[in-house]
């Protein structure tokens, strides 16, 4: 989740991801974060199956206000599809984006 | 008021364990004075007005003719024929047309002074002893509901022991030209005891925790008093005829068919308002009116309107989990699951 985002957010309470193994076209949905204010949904940046999620954020949902670039990371994925890639932004990008 | 200054669990926290300044400005003031001044509220408000003498507040409920909530209000006594009284902001144009309209023909006049008046509440166990530092008089409020009179840069101010937080503290309404200058020596004053500013979220969720309602959540105008466990403060039994009270009359006798209930979830998973909730079978049995989450307990809490007839082993669907619903009687952190 973006440094926006989880500003937007405000506190966030709840972090649900999916299981292991789990396959997800671009775009699809794999999770949500919950804060005091909203539920949003988690959008897949490229296809990919999970073959890792980032369980802690169970307990500490407050890392992904803390460190969301860092040690509030979400899943891992094998990418099942690369074409989406080039469209992806950087942190520095996105910022410009959102102004 | 923004929704957060910081954010709106420190903030909420922070009135439990210190205390918060909220600037609630956006709230409705009317004043009706007059020597029939006491005889029409007495037929407008559903709580004992006799029982309110002058320094004294009182939490009323306006009502419809059909026992539904025009509004849920403060009544302060300034003087035997004098009254000040404090609306929620969505509803104060509905609620001064309301008054003016009952009010024709009566020796009182209605005045709207919400353009006029700032409001700042500060709350929380350390709340008086901050507040006293800057308007010496709150250490003259002897209990809950009492208000005096104080001045502050030559304004006078109304100074009320009150509030939507389940804490102590006080409730100040002022000339709008004194609100920022008394908020600045407020928060200058209770900077080294932890005082912060807090917004609407916290407000929020301070009141849900406490178990007040909240205007179009737990009462509106389809949702009556004694439907959402407000029955203390309508006074069926009061000499005086007031609107609403003859249908709530028959409610009381007939009993009621839906009722509020506050619930924590064993979860940290909001459930959210209009979330349906369900009995064992999986029928829907009622709604959630308000949702949002305890820091105290780091448990989801909320308001519900269920059918009367149900309050054991509830639950609600997030998002295809099922949690369970625990009926609980506020205040909600004060008894920790």
């Amino acid at each position: 989740m973006t440094d926006y985002a989880q500003a937007s957010l405000g506190d966030v309470t709840f972090v649900e991801l999916p299981a292991i193994d789990t396959e997800y076209a671009a775009g699809d949905t794999f999770g949500v974060v919950e804060s005091v204010k909203a539920a949003s949904d988690l959008y897949m940046p490229l296809s990919g199956v999970v073959i890792e999620v980032n369980a802690d954020l169970e307990s500490a949902p407050e890392t992904v206000n803390q460190e969301p670039y860092d040690a509030a990371w979400m899943i891992k994925i094998r990418i099942t599809d690369e074409s989406g890639k080039p469209d992806l932004l950087s942190a520095a990008d996105y910022r410009n984006l959102v102004g | 008021m923004p929704v957060q200054y910081g954010g709106i669990l420190d903030e909420h926290r922070a009135v439990r364990e210190r205390a918060g300044l909220f600037d609630v400005s956006h709230m409705g003031e009317v004043e009706v004075l007059g020597p029939d001044a006491f005889d029409f509220l007495l037929g407008i408000v559903s709580n004992d007005l006799q029982r309110c003498a002058v320094g004294q507040a009182q939490y009323n409920l306006m009502c419809q003719v059909d026992g539904g909530v025009v509004d849920d209000i403060i009544v302060y006594r300034l003087a035997e024929d004098h009254f000040f009284i404090c609306l929620n902001a969505g509803n104060t144009s509905k609620d001064i047309a309301w008054l003016q309209q009952h009010a024709t023909g009566r020796n009182c006049s209605v005045r709207d002074l919400s353009a006029a008046f700032a409001q700042l509440a500060v709350q929380g166990p350390l709340a008086l002893e901050i507040a006293a530092r800057v308007l010496p008089s709150v250490v003259d409020l002897p209990r809950r509901f009492t208000f005096g009179v104080d001045s502050f840069a030559g304004e006078e101010c109304i100074v009320s022991r009150t509030g939507y937080t389940g804490e102590d503290g006080v409730e100040i309404y002022l000339p709008n030209s004194i609100a920022r200058p008394l908020a600045e020596a407020l928060i200058a004053a209770g900077r080294d005891q932890g005082l912060v500013w807090c917004g609407l979220g916290a407000r929020d969720s301070l009141r849900l925790e406490a178990g007040y309602p909240l205007y179009g959540h737990e009462i509106s105008e389809s949702l009556d008093p004694l439907s959402a466990g407000l029955g203390w403060a309508v006074k069926l039994t009061k000499q005086a005829d007031f609107i609403g009270k003859q249908a709530l009359q028959t409610r009381q006798a007939e009993g009621i068919v839906q009722r509020v209930v506050f619930f924590k979830l064993d979860n940290r998973r909001i459930a959210r308002e209009g979330t349906p909730i369900l009995d064992q079978s999986g029928r829907q049995v009622g709604r959630v009116l308000s949702g949002s989450l305890s820091p105290i307990l780091g448990q989801a809490i909320g308001s519900a309107l269920i059918d009367a007839s149900v309050g054991q082993d509830l639950y609600v669907d997030l998002r295809g989990n099922k949690i369970a619903l625990v009926v609980a009687k506020p205040p909600l952190h004060k008894f920790p699951a």
